[in-house]
């Protein structure tokens, strides 16, 4: 079934609320002075220019709080500016031109520091971050070995080895991250564009001090995430302590430098790859080294883990990975639709593709010969263990890869095709999750759940698998979503893990109430032991005997017809994986160095599909902002000032519709049933992982170019060309 | 933001009044609002000329087509005298921005807007375009600037038509309170020097009302423009390219490159080279690497050689192939 997404209707007329929308009585708007230097101390911040602007009602600077943030505790106010973009201050006025103009009114002292832009600045360790960092490394690298690699590549016929750069990359939501508070006595209310309402709540409350149930947080609907918003960011405590003392409302938006600059950003990486394989394909070991350019702080409960694909996506018996993380005076880095896995495919990938082209093998027959069926970090087996076999076989025949001719376009342009695969940690549930199902006495039905809908339209996907438990039709059905008043505590939108995990447990709550449905109406009909069926609203006991629902819920207490379900546990005896393969054509004009992606076929193992059009909307959304990624995006950052240049979207370049290729949705299908009944994994993340690789791979089958950086800009193949020739 | 007042004029007597200086025209507003907004131009009062009965539209004229300054790109674009005899002119309008924006923004503004360099558009940065001492790009991220040296300041010029316009040896019609002064565009676009920080020769009392185009019938034409993603994007560099052909033989053209210097850059070397030959790609070789002495890329930007050449290429392979 494929029901139209619920509030598609309210979200294309514009009458969809979202946190900016958001007005209230006596409101307030709030705005944060930045650093402009990248590296500063700040000796003094003068606000009284600042008083003197017009509406101005309340200004925050260092020393008006004790509130510390990142996991170095850094004061929430800056004295030390570690970034272009760290929060100096902030300020509450009665318009949010006042605010624009108020800010320009701030005069502060700062001393100036050298930057650390980027890997090889933090390295040299002339300039420590963080006093207590040396080499301005986050931690001790983390190693990980199976096996013996030394011994592995000395009994490798064929070795590959490269390195691979990747950029910092923005998610750059439409909405940008903001919020709107509010005091209501001793409780404080917020307003939020988030991906976690509980994750915002829990924090905010720890960090003002507060028992959690004073903290109450709705996100009723949210202009995308794509992990940017799984935390609470400075500003919503900003927001909070500016309306506590004006005693109004302050609403607190980010612009749109400020979300490129200080709310998250995937961050730049370098891998050094090295595969040894024998001469049948078989890989004897695996070496990479990545490295990592963190930004100024970390953000608490981060873990990005670029090695992750190289020590699991190909059985090895032999590998070794070593990650570490650099500070660097950039804004710090938090997760990015499948974080660590996009940036180390586009090495993994492309060395894969490398050996087959060694070998002479076709690439799906090299990762044929390297097929795991185990995680292998682990020795569990996975939950499907065929689901990447599967999801080659689909992209392959839709893509008709063994079948389709080798294009010639005219002129200076050149047709190539390429593959690559992808393994994602996540995908499974990430308890808990709570629900309830209310049968009202209208005989509608309510969903009362704790999570929220960053744009994969959760609401329409939950209304199904509770109308189909029911045998209801799903336009009865409401659910509401987006507020921690419930404590129907979900999982912060972030892993692919929403439908895995929401939807066992509204399923519960819906066969909970089922159950008591029954119950009642075996009371309405005073029946014995007869078999009761419910279905197409009504209960029936045998012919005569019957039931609806209308009836019932008004003949019954009123709310009594309730259930609660919960989801709380995830499988633990398999390792539950999620997969893709993916196929492209492009298409390289070689006087200009332009690429154009012509197809991208998608296969990605994600269970069984509950809602086709949101699936496919997943699909389309991934490959898009891989697409991205790969061919235009990226942080361009000033090497001397360590500043971002292109924090906006005229030249930060995420795609238009006249990029988008055309895009198949290759649906596998295979039902995972380990985690749950429904047979569900999640599918936000692994769409987007191999889209990279897999068009760099056909750059190089249409051109020869091996491109080791991304992204694949005219630039970038206009100097590999060059290079390869003797142009220049 | 600072205080700002508007006025919406009728007559071109008024605007005329109130030509100070000190008031800064609007029309599509598609570049001067965003600047007020971050900054970078601080404006005390704007002039509406939306309404105005200054020239609008496309006209036909004695020495050939004359082009209000008020027209829209998307108007340029669709335009079928522009498509029959300016080709390149209305390619340009549709390689320009998305259509949003081409509905708002007006020929007269394309020609004077700023470059889109981000250092001068970052307020952070006091450049030298904006007053300071030195042109931040020149040793910074510089991909995307100059590889003809022409000026302290590294950007390019933004405009797509601007190109074409040169190519066409355009005319624009300046109207001020001393009157009005007909400029070629070669000499309207002048680049940015110590004592005018700006791209054009146009006075703080001026209006840019109308652009001029000499006939130019016999000349096939094509604009061609490569940008980081398909649409919606200012130019890494393009090419307006004219031919006017003879039994095989390239008997005149006129060459224009955007994106590469603070002005469009005419090819005159080329041009020269390649007038009488067939334009075999051996002609084009040896005419484009005779050009490329002249360009002084910068750390970052040798590829817009190879692009020009690249667009060269196949410019005249198209406009030949006829």
């Amino acid at each position: 079934m494929s029901l139209g997404r619920l509030e598609g209707g309210q979200k294309v007329t514009g009458t969809a609320r979202y946190t900016s929308d958001i007005e209230l009585p006596g409101q307030l708007y709030a705005g944060i002075l930045r650093s402009p230097h990248a590296h500063a101390r700040v000796k003094r911040v003068d606000t009284s220019g600042v008083w003197n602007s017009p509406g101005v009602q309340a200004v925050l600077a260092h020393g008006d709080t004790e509130v510390r943030w990142y996991a170095e505790n850094a004061p929430l106010l800056a004295e030390h500016a570690r970034f272009a973009g760290d929060e100096i201050a902030a300020l509450a006025a009665t318009s949010e031109e006042n605010v624009l103009s108020a800010l320009r009114a701030f005069r502060v002292d700062y001393e100036r520091l050298p930057p650390v832009p980027d890997i090889e600045a933090a390295k040299a360790g002339n300039v420590l971050l963080h006093g207590d960092k040396p080499d301005n490394r986050l931690a001790q690298p983390e190693v990980y070995e199976r096996g013996d690699v030394a011994a592995g590549f000395a009994a490798a016929d064929v070795i590959v080895e490269a390195v691979y750069t990747t950029p910092a990359a923005l998610h750059n939501a439409l909405e940008p991250h903001g919020c709107n508070a509010w005091w209501d006595g001793p409780c404080l209310n917020l307003w939020v564009s988030t991906q976690g309402i509980f994750s915002v709540r829990d924090m905010v409350a720890e960090k003002l001090g507060l028992p959690q149930n004073r903290v109450r947080v709705h996100a009723e609907h949210v202009g995308g995430g794509f992990g940017a918003k799984q935390v609470a960011w400075k500003q919503t405590v900003l927001a909070a302590l500016l309306a506590r003392r004006c005693g109004r409302p302050v609403k607190l938006m980010l612009d749109r430098p400020a979300e490129n600059l200080a709310v998250g950003n995937r961050n730049a990486t370098r891998q050094h790859v090295r595969l040894g394989a024998r001469r049948d394909g078989r890989l004897c070991a695996i070496d990479v080294r990545a490295e990592l350019a963190y930004g100024a702080y970390a953000v608490a409960g981060e873990g990005i883990i670029v090695t992750g694909c190289y020590e699991t996506l190909y059985r090895c018996d032999n590998v070794r990975t070593e990650q570490t993380a650099y500070y660097t005076t950039t804004g710090p880095a938090v997760a990015f639709r499948a974080p660590g896995y996009v940036e180390g495919s586009f090495g993994l990938e492309q060395a894969m593709d490398e050996l087959a082209r060694r070998l002479n093998l076709d690439p799906f027959e090299l990762r044929a010969r390297n097929y795991a069926e185990t995680d292998q970090k682990t020795s569990k087996p996975y939950s499907s263990p065929e689901a990447l076999q599967r999801c080659c076989r689909t992209a392959q025949d839709t893509f008709e890869w063994n079948k389709r001719p080798k294009s010639r376009p005219g002129g200076n342009r050149k047709r190539g095709r390429g593959m690559a695969a992808s393994i994602w940690l996540a995908g499974s549930a990430n308890p808990p999750a709570y629900a309830e199902a209310v049968l009202l006495p209208d005989a509608g039905l309510s969903v009362i759940t704790g999570g929220q809908d960053i744009g994969t339209g959760i609401r329409t996907s939950l209304a199904q698998i509770a109308a189909d438990a029911l045998l209801m039709d799903a336009s009865r059905v409401h659910v509401a979503i987006g507020d921690t008043v419930t404590e129907l505590r979900c999982p912060t939108s972030a892993g692919s893990a929403t439908l895995p995990t929401l939807g066992p447990a509204v399923l519960s709550a819906a066969r909970a109430l089922r159950d008591r449905i029954l119950r009642a109406a075996a009371d309405y009909l005073e029946t014995g032991s007869e078999p009761l069926t419910l279905e197409a609203g009504k209960v029936s006991a045998g012919p005569g005997k019957s039931v609806t629902l209308k009836k019932l819920a008004a003949a019954c207490l009123p709310g009594s017809l309730r259930g609660s379900g919960s989801c709380e546990r995830s499988e633990q005896n398999v390792a539950t994986r999620t997969f893709a393969a993916q196929c492209v054509e492009v298409e390289v004009d070689m006087d200009t160095g332009e690429l154009s992606v012509l197809e991208v076929v998608c296969a990605p193992d994600c269970g069984n599909i509950v809602n086709r059009k949101l699936a496919d909307s997943q699909v389309l959304g991934g490959v898009i902002q891989g697409l991205g990624f790969a061919v235009s995006e990226g942080r361009v950052l000033d090497p001397h000032h360590s500043v971002m240049m292109n924090a906006n979207l005229e030249e930060y370049l995420i795609p238009t519709v006249c990029d988008a290729p055309l895009i198949k949705h290759a649906v596998v299908g295979l039902p995972d049933t380990a985690g749950n009944e429904l047979g569900i994994k999640g599918l936000g993340e692994p769409p987007m992982i191999a889209v990279a690789p897999a068009i760099a791979n056909a750059v190089f089958d249409a051109t020869g170019l091996r491109l080791h950086d991304l992204p694949l800009t005219p630039k970038r193949i206009l100097d590999a060309i060059a290079a390869r020739g003797s142009s220049r | 933001m600072n205080p700002l007042s508007y006025s919406r004029l009728r007559s071109s007597n008024e605007i005329r009044r109130y030509m100070d200086g000190r008031s800064r025209p609007l029309a599509g507003g598609t570049d001067l609002l965003p600047l007020i907004k971050t900054g970078i131009q601080e404006i005390g009062h704007l002039i509406d000329l939306k309404a105005s009965d200054l020239p609008a539209g496309i006209a036909r004229t004695n020495e050939g087509v004359s082009i209000g300054a008020l027209t829209t790109l998307e108007e340029i674009k669709d335009n079928d005298l522009l498509q029959a005899e300016y080709t390149l002119l209305a390619e340009a309008a549709g390689l320009t921005a998305t259509r949003q924006i081409r509905n708002r923004a007006t020929l007269g503004g394309n020609l004077l807007q700023r470059p889109r360099c981000w250092y001068f558009r970052n307020p952070d940065f006091h450049c030298w375009l904006k007053g300071g001492d030195r042109c931040p790009a020149e040793a910074g991220c510089n991909s995307k600037h100059a590889i003809f040296q022409t000026s302290p300041c590294k950007a390019v010029h933004p405009s797509d038509l601007a190109g074409c316009l040169l190519a066409l040896n355009a005319t624009v019609v300046l109207w001020g309170s001393a009157g009005s002064r007909r400029l070629p565009i070669g000499d309207f676009l002048a680049p940015p020097f110590n004592m005018r920080r700006t791209e054009t020769v146009i006075k703080s009392d001026e209006l840019l009302t109308q652009v001029q185009l000499p006939p130019r019938s016999g000349w096939r034409s094509t604009y061609l423009k490569v940008m980081e993603r398909k649409a919606w994007a200012f130019a890494l560099a393009g090419l307006a390219a004219m031919v006017k052909s003879n039994a095989g033989r390239l008997a005149d053209l006129r060459l224009v490159a955007t994106g590469v210097a603070n002005i469009p850059w005419r090819l005159g070397v080329i041009e020269q080279e390649l007038k009488n030959t067939e334009g075999t790609a051996a002609d084009i070789d040896r005419a484009f690497n005779k050009m490329a002495r002249q360009a002084e890329p910068l750390a970052e930007n040798a590829y817009k050689l190879d692009l020009l050449h690249g667009l060269l290429k196949k410019a005249l392979a198209q406009l030949l192939r006829h």
